[in-house]
């Protein structure tokens, strides 16, 4: 078993032939536009990056997971010394506060530095405390690598990485697509040209974050999926699935919430096979399985037995949240509740269920808004008619999709399995966010923790409505449809960034 | 069509960049989350560390009356050695909430750690909105020591476009780390290659 998968995995990383190039150039959009958001948003402004930095140098420095526990000091000194000097605490969540002058910065910055303060704290990096360690080892080399000690500059480091990654997931989309719509390069190039330069994105893609791996490994297990349902299955594409899955929920816990329908896939692999190929095809999803399984049993015993630390303590962490056990009238805990709360999370109550959100419409308020940007620790957002108008561009996206949907039917119920799988994907993704937000909300006493971002795993689905929307163009106003969608996704991304700039600097 | 909608692209942020606006320089960082501190008639409150921006002609403060119409307010910025850098004057009749206080003159340079002062001079009592658990010394009146800092905003004593303001951004954007001074410079780079890139892609 073990030289056949050894065979496999080498030529998984060969990987099957030369990429097309408009995919290469997608990938090169997502990588640019990355790094300009990377250098464009101050340290620690993207969600959460202070405990994200915290991990890093925390494995870093010392070679150990973090391990949390009140009331241990959360960061390091010098952390700690920096979100003082960049005065942090005055800007994150107030979008009327800039960071402050070169003079003074600089100035702060050198009595942090001459006070050297010590670069290992506690092993309490907060809310990252628990994830999973493959991002972080993978920015702890960076971290090493860097020439220089200063943390600033390691950060920059740090986020190029990130863009690289982001650049990796523009890329597997993209390539996902294509096995989609192999006949229209306008369709797939132009909804990889929105995955790269979707602002939200673009903005969390660049900080110093795990959701960047997870983004990236997702993207690339649509495309793995995609290629092994459309192409049939082998030892290589089975094994490049598993790695994906793995690779995932090495970075985030969250990428359980996609394990249904990798099993899926692999069933109709099997099912698809004709029968004297069934056998094969069987031991190709083996390879798969074993792929996926073995990096996380690894990461099972050597959390049990070497870093003693919880083994899913992400999906924990999300669902303690660290607020007070204070549970709100009338939660109970139970499952229906449980169904209650994240169906009205993403869905109209319908007069079924009693409403649990203070959000009027949380599609609309939490997700569509939060997806067309809603940028910083959520501290900063267009002004309103930028919701208004791109909700109008979302009518006319999902009525040229369905127009698609319609007109080629046959080909719909031919891959109607394969679209099921898709469904299971989302589906998983919105479960896992509804159950870890409603074990917060209960046990917060009411509080929320639901952000768009935790939608953007499903990137290449997002470029797949709007390929399904170029496609309804045809050979004639399909390319038309391309360029707009992408002088769209420019102008989109380049707003963003100009908002940004005046929200930390103008 | 895709080098039409670019250029149409240019033509809006020019427009648009190039209308002026009254812009904030800085704040102090504090939020009016509450009234931390209520002045009587010719009292002074006072509150410490204030960085101050170049060009700052009027502060934004927000302050209640009690519903009543506003009565005289003074203003006074001092440098850390208690040298009197500018006052400004509220006259009366304005309306409680967010107000803006303008400065006899613009601050001509930055000012790093500068006091803030607020005289007063009606007869009814005003209460100045800020932050009770803000890091930081809290403000003063007379010897009394304030429920938490004050929030002030530094706004221009121009209207300035964008563009104008462009060297305020490329300033603040210099900041120790990977990119230092290149920074602007860099977003601006990174920016028209990915925008070359998204043509190459679909040519």
């Amino acid at each position: 078993m073990i030289r056949p998968l050894a065979r496999a995995s080498f030529h998984a990383l060969r990987g099957a032939g030369r990429p097309p190039r408009a995919s290469r150039w997608i990938a090169l959009v997502a990588v640019l536009n990355a790094t300009a958001w990377g250098i464009l948003v101050p340290p620690f402004h993207v969600p959460d990056e202070n405990a994200h930095i915290a991990y890093v140098q925390y494995f870093a420095e010392t070679g150990r997971l973090p391990k949390g526990g009140a009331p241990l000091e959360v960061y390091s000194p010098e952390i700690n010394a920096t979100l003082t000097a960049v005065d942090f605490p005055s800007v994150v969540g107030n979008s009327l506060t800039r960071v402050p002058l070169r003079e003074s910065q600089r100035q702060a910055l050198q009595a942090a530095r001459e006070r050297a303060p010590s670069r290992v704290g506690s092993g309490d990096v907060a809310t990252a405390t628990n994830n999973p360690p493959l991002y972080y080892s993978l920015q702890a080399l960076v971290y090493h690598a860097s020439p220089s000690d200063d943390l600033l500059t390691r950060i920059g480091l740090m986020r190029v990485l990130s863009a690289l990654l982001a650049g990796a997931t523009a890329f597997f989309s993209t390539l996902f697509l294509r096995e989609l719509f192999p006949t229209t390069p306008w369709a797939w190039a132009g909804g990889g040209l929105v995955v790269a330069l979707q602002p939200l994105f673009g903005f969390i893609g660049s900080g110093v974050n795990n959701d960047g791996l997870l983004f990236c490994a997702a993207a690339a297990l649509f495309f793995g999926l995609a290629r092994l349902l459309r192409r049939g299955i082998t030892p290589r594409r089975a094994l490049a699935v598993g790695l994906a899955l793995s690779a995932g929920a090495l970075a985030k816990a969250t990428m359980i919430a996609f394990v249904p329908s990798f099993a899926l896939g692999f069933v109709l692999a099997i099912v698809a096979a004709p029968g004297h190929r069934r056998r094969s095809a069987a031991r190709s999803v083996a390879f798969g399985v074993v792929a996926f399984v073995l990096p996380l049993v690894a990461y099972v015993v050597m959390s049990d037995l070497v870093w003693q630390r919880p083994v899913w303590g992400a999906a924990s962490s999300l669902a303690a949240g660290g607020g007070a056990a204070v549970a709100p009238i009338g939660a109970t805990g139970n499952l229906r509740e449980a169904l209650s709360y994240t169906w009205q999370l993403f869905l109209p109550s319908l007069g079924v269920f009693s409403p649990m959100h203070s959000a009027p419409d949380p599609f609309y308020d939490i997700w569509f808004r939060g997806f067309v940007g809603h940028f910083g620790w959520l501290d900063y957002a267009f002004p309103e008619w930028v919701y208004s108008a791109a909700k109008g561009v979302a009518w006319v996206v999902v009525a040229l999709a369905i127009t698609t949907l319609i007109r080629e039917r046959r080909a719909v119920a031919r891959r109607r399995w394969e679209i099921v799988i898709w469904m299971v994907a989302v589906a998983g993704l919105l479960g896992v966010i509804g159950l870890a937000g409603y074990d917060y909300w209960r046990t917060s006493g009411g509080k929320r923790f639901e952000q768009a971002r935790y939608l953007l795993p499903l990137l290449p689905l997002y470029g797949a409505l709007v390929g399904l929307a170029i496609r309804a163009g045809g050979r004639r106003a399909g390319p038309l449809l391309a360029a707009g969608a992408a002088i769209i996704a420019v102008s989109w991304s380049m707003y963003a960034q100009i908002l940004t700039a005046l929200r930390y600097y103008g | 069509m895709l080098i039409g909608g670019l250029i149409a692209l240019a033509v809006a942020i020019v427009v648009q960049g190039s209308q002026p606006r009254p812009a904030i320089l800085g704040s102090n960082g504090v939020r009016p989350a509450e009234f931390v501190a209520v002045l009587s008639a010719d009292e002074v409150l006072c509150q410490s560390d204030q960085q101050v921006p170049r060009d700052t002609g009027s502060l934004a403060m927000t302050i209640g009356t009690y519903y009543r119409a506003g009565q005289p307010v003074e203003v006074y910025l001092r440098d850390a050695e208690g040298n009197l850098l500018v006052r400004g004057r509220l006259r009366r009749g304005w309306q409680q909430g967010a107000v803006s206080l303008p400065l006899d003159r613009a601050i001509s340079r930055d000012i790093s750690s500068a006091q803030l002062c607020l005289t007063n001079r009606g007869t009814h009592d005003i209460a100045v909105a800020g932050s009770a658990s803000s890091r930081g010394v809290a403000a003063r009146i007379g010897r009394r020591i304030a429920d938490g800092r004050i929030s002030a905003l530094y706004v221009s004593s121009r209207r300035q476009s964008h563009f104008v303001r462009a060297g305020r951004i490329v300033d603040a954007m210099n900041v120790p780390g990977l990119w230092g001074e290149t920074a602007p410079w860099a977003v601006v780079v990174l920016a028209g290659l990915a925008v070359i890139a998204v043509l190459r892609t679909l040519w």
